[in-house]
Formats: C-alpha cells, structure tokens, sequence
C-alpha cells in the first residue's frame, strides 16, 4: 500500500514538473515568436503596420497568432472542442442514417448500392481507422513472419538461403517500404474505387514490424528445451507431431516476445506510413492539420501525439498480458492476468 | 538368456584426439521382475548407460539386448525417468501423463486414457493436482507426476535415471516408499541410477557400481539379501544392512583413491622457489 501511494505520488510530482515545464517553454517560445512577427513587419512595412499587429495581437483575436509551441491549457481546451466535434459528428451519422433508412431499403430492394455518409471524419473516426489499419498490419506480419521463422528455426538449409534476404531487408526504413509497396500495389489495382491507400498502409506497416517476430519465432524453434525434445523421442513422435505438440508450444513465449515488439513497431510506423500514403487515421490526421496551419493546428498535432501515446502505451499493455498469459513460466504467475484467474478458480472450488 | 542383456557394450563421444572413452566392456544382465541398482559416482557415465538401454544413443561396439532383440530405439516397452522430470511445462499434469499414453495406445478411446491417466495420477497421490501445472507444483510432486507417465505406458522395464537426486531428504525418502509400494504392485523390472548407497540398500535386489572413468566399466556386485518390506526405522539395525553399507561404501572409497592417486602421477611438480627476501623493495 505504501508502495503505491509512494508510486502515484512520485509519477503525479513528476507530472506537475513537466507541466510546468511545458507551459514556461511555451510562453518563452511564444513571446520570441510574436517578437520576431513584429519586427518583420516593422523592417518590410512601417512603423505603424508593426504597432498595428502588436495590438491585435495583444487582443487576442485568433487569426494573427503566431504559431509555436501551444500550451498545456490550451492543448487541453483542443481536446475538448475536438472529443466535442467528435459527438457532434456521431449525431450527424446518426441522424443521416435514420433520414435514409428508407430510401436505401429501397435502393437495396433495387440492388443499387445504399447511399452512405460521406462527410469529414471526426478525430475519433481517425483513431479507429489508424487501430484497424494497424490491425491488419499486425495480422499480415503474423501471417508472414511465423511460418517462415518456423522454417528458418527447423532447417539449416533454409535459414542459410534465406540469412542474406533477412539482413537486407531488417534494417530498412518504413517510407522506402511505403514506396516499394506502393510501387506494386497501385500498379495491380487499378479499380478507381479501390481503397489503395488501405492496402498500402496496412502492407507497409506489416513488412516493417515483422522482422522481429520472424526472428524470434526462428530462435524459440531451434533452442527447444533438450528435455522436452527426449520427450518426443521417448515417446516416438512423427516430425509433424513433434513439431506441433513439443516445439511450437515450447516456442510460443518467444514468438509472442517478438508480436509485442512487433505491435509496438508497427504502432510507431503506422502514423509515419499513413501521413505518406494519403490514408485517413492519425497519420492523416497530423498531416492535414500541418498543412492546415490554423490557430489550433499545433495544438491538435499534440493531442493527437499524447493520443499516440496512450494508445501505443495500451497496446504494449494488451500485449504483455497476452505474453503472461501463454508463459509457462514461473515468473509469470503474478502477472494481472493470472492473479484473476486464480481468484476465479478458487471461487469456483469453494 | 537373461530378460534385459548388455553384451560388451562400448561407447566413446568425439572424434580424433578429442575422443573421450565414457563406457568400456560393460556386461550385465538383469532378470525380469528384478530391481537393479547402478551406484557411481557424478559424470562417469551412468546417464549415458541408460540412454543406451532407453535406445536414445547406441553403442560403438556390443549390443543392448531387451527380451531376445536387439534395442534398436526407444519403444514402448522401456518406460525412462528422467532426473529433471522432463514435464512439458504447457500441459497440465492429466495432458502430460495423457498424451504419452495416447501415443502408446492409439487405439485407445478418450474415455479409456481418461480413467487409465486417473489411475496412475492417483497411484502417485497425485489426483488433486490433476488440473495443475508443472509450474506449481513442488521438484518431488513433478518427479511424482514423471514417474505416473512412465507407468501409465505398461513397460516391460522401468529405467530410472538418478530420480531422486534433484530432491531434498524427507521428499526424497517419501518417494523411495512410493516407488517401493509401486514396485511391489506388480514387479516389474527396474533400472535404476543412483549415487546414494542407502537409497539402493532400500530399494534394490541387487547394488552394482559403475567404476571410474574414463572408459567406466561395472565393478562387483553385490546383492542385497534383506527381506521386503524394508522398514527404514529398523534397517540400521539389521546387520546385513550394515555389513553391505560398509562394504559398498569401503569399495567406492578405495576407487575414489585409486584415481586420485593415478592422476597425482600425471601432474607436474612446482620448482621448490623462495623469495630471497619478504622485504619490501627499496624504491630509489
């Protein structure tokens, strides 16, 4: 108990100290900024023109502000009005669907394709699409790197073939993935209602995380526990049972070791992919709202990235629990997971 | 011909000059229902016999025989045990014990696994842990669950390689019980590896040391004549016990010296050097 107070109390004084931080760089970065507004126009226009910008700066009239460094009040008032816009928006998704429910049950009935909303997302319509976005990526990484991490932690021959193609390829950037990808993807679909910029993201992200899932599922297949492959061998097992009740289970901490670091990867990827590639989600969001340059523009780029933030945070999370939940070992037996479980079975027994 | 047969069995890890003798000329011969114990000291090899006898590794020279047939590889009549349980962490104590036996008896029902899997787990005390895994439970009830899963398979023999040394000595003496109730159930034959003479003296019908290596070979038998069941309480007491512990130990101690004493003749001897002065050096 005196643990966690001390812990909470420790991350909230840190906090207030980045708070503060924060807001006294802001309003230096500020200051400097409106500074060297003025004297531009002071040197390229006139005296008055400059007297004249002071003034409607200092009045707080939106449209002359500088852009810098936003500060923490303001960024939170962002993210009020942008939650808020998102409320908004849902309504208006609502209220447009219950409008043309019967209009499409009718286009339906024609075999015409419904009409659907087709007005701005809002920041919360970005974040879904960036997790589905990501979803698929983690999905087409698994799909890639755990069969070929198998081969490679089964056979020798295999991972001599195949070393050079994975040491090429581990080390290089997301945006030259995002253009390779692009390259092929946009030349084989063609169809102008194609989502390509999905497809495109959702591969790039996958080619860029899976290194470390094919490398740690390699590593968790060929260093299987000698006493767990005498099993096999006492028992007579066939390779393919061999490889499907003694080694693949035996690997399974590790490849979920190399998922979470292929989670996170693709988090941080994500967003840089999707700026490039003209996606909807985060990525797309950062990127019009720098392009934008309004008033609020910079503040809305750091709601977006404490948004980042915590989602990335979360997900690391999920994927240590999943970890904890498929270690065989020891040391896992306190993780949240498990304490629950136990609890539950417990319950059950009594 | 004997039940279990080792006919000048050899056996040498490495090539070249890196070739290490583990096992030369052993011969033994084991009759069914008995109980042998092979006592020797740790990394002369006796692992390395029963992974012969197991068919896990085969021999350079000589043959393992098993019933009039050659060992050719692991079957189901030789169930092993192995000192660090060999449990598959990610299965339960009923999976582990379960699917060996599906993999013996593949034509069985689930059903029949079932109750044959409850069976043993139960003949080790074992059934309220049915449902755990390896990981909570305790070094002796893992080593418990180790040897249910070698039973559970109907062997012909039983090879039991240093079971009980990874355990403390009340857990340790509560297995010897067990393994000795079990025994006497059905008399099947048993192997067993040790390095503790009291722990063959209660178990064995018969004691037999690996000697030395390298290129170990087995030493003289002796046969333990004190009648079942053996009570651990009295069995200091009886006089065939103490004659037999004395001898054994007397014979494992004079080879523990013998080596010693042969390889004292390899070693170089020092240069007999003084310093001249303990003084510390002038320094100018």
């Amino acid at each position: 108990m005196k643990n966690i107070l001390k812990t909470i109390g420790l991350s909230l004084a840190a906090m207030v100290a980045f708070l503060v931080i924060w807001t006294v760089a802001s309003e230096a970065l500020y200051n400097k900024a409106v500074n060297t507004t003025i004297e531009k126009i002071r040197l390229t226009q006139s005296e008055e023109a400059a007297l004249e910008t002071k003034r409607r700066i200092a009045s707080g009239d939106p449209s002359s502000q500088p852009n810098s460094l936003p500060s923490p009040l303001f960024v939170w008032k962002t993210a009020q009005v942008l939650a808020a816009d998102a409320a908004q928006v849902m309504q208006d998704k609502k209220a447009f669907k219950k409008k043309l429910a019967k209009t499409n049950e009718k286009l339906k009935a024609q075999g015409k394709k419904p009409i659907t909303y087709t007005g701005r997302p809002s920041f919360l319509d970005q974040i879904f699409t960036s997790l589905k976005n990501i979803l698929w990526g983690v999905l087409l990484a698994m799909c890639v790197s755990i069969p070929i991490g198998v081969l490679t932690g089964l056979s020798k021959n295999f991972k001599t073939a195949t070393n050079w193609f994975v040491q090429l390829f581990k080390p290089i950037s997301p945006v030259v993935w995002f253009l390779l990808v692009q390259m092929i993807v946009n030349t084989l679909m063609t169809d102008p209602e194609g989502n390509n910029a999905f497809v495109i993201t959702f591969i790039s992200v996958g080619l860029c995380a899976m290194w470390a899932t094919l490398v740690n599922t390699a590593v968790g297949v060929s260093s299987v526990d000698e006493n767990y492959l005498n099993v096999a061998k006492v028992l007579r097992l066939s390779v393919g049972k061999k490889i499907m009740k003694v080694v693949l289970p035996a690997a399974v901490p590790l490849i979920f070791t190399g998922l979470r670091i292929t989670v996170s990867v693709s988090w941080m990827v994500l967003i840089a992919v999707e700026w490039l590639s003209q996606s909807p989600g985060l990525g797309g969001f950062v990127r019009e709202e720098f392009q934008n340059g309004s008033s609020s523009s910079n503040a809305k780029i750091m709601v977006a990235m404490f948004v980042i933030g915590i989602i990335g945070f979360l997900l690391d999370k999920l994927m240590a629990t999943i970890q904890g939940m498929v270690s065989f070992e020891d040391r896992h037996k306190s993780s949240p997971m498990m304490i629950v479980k136990n609890l539950f079975v417990k319950k059950q027994a009594a | 011909m004997a039940f279990l047969e080792l006919k000048n069995v050899s056996k040498s890890y490495g090539v070249g000059n890196e070739k290490a003798e583990i096992l030369r000329d052993i011969n033994l011969s084991v009759e069914e229902g008995e109980f042998i114990c092979i006592i020797g000291f740790s990394g002369m090899g006796k692992t390395t016999l029963i992974n012969l006898i197991e068919g896990l590794i085969f021999p350079d020279s000589g043959d393992v025989m098993l019933d009039g047939k050659k060992v050719t590889g692991p079957g189901p009549d030789r169930s092993i045990v192995f000192q660090n349980y060999s449990l598959l962490p990610w299965l339960n104590v009923k999976e582990n014990v379960g699917m060996a036996i599906r993999e013996v008896f593949p034509k069985w029902t689930k059903q029949r696994v079932n109750d044959h899997t409850k069976d043993y787990v139960g003949k080790v005390n074992l059934s309220p842990a049915l449902d755990k895994k390896p990981a909570e439970l305790s070094g002796g009830m893992r080593q418990r669950v180790s040897v249910a899963r070698a039973l559970s398979l109907a062997p012909k023999v039983m090879l039991l390689d240093e079971p009980l040394s990874a355990l403390d000595a009340l857990t340790r003496s509560n297995l010897q019980d067990e393994i000795t109730n079990i025994w006497l159930e059905d008399k099947k034959t048993v192997v067993m590896i040790t390095n503790s003479v009291d722990e063959g003296l209660i178990l064995a019908d018969r004691i037999i040391p690996l000697t030395l290596g390298p290129g170990a070979t087995l030493g003289p038998e002796f046969k333990v004549d004190i009648p079942r069941p053996r009570d651990k309480n009295t069995l200091d007491q009886n006089d065939e016990y103490k004659r037999l512990r004395t001898e054994i130990t007397k014979y494992m101690i004079a080879m523990n010296q013998e080596m010693k004493q042969n390889s004292n003749a390899d070693q170089f001897k020092l240069p007999d050097l003084k310093p001249k002065s303990l003084k510390p050096l002038k320094v100018a």
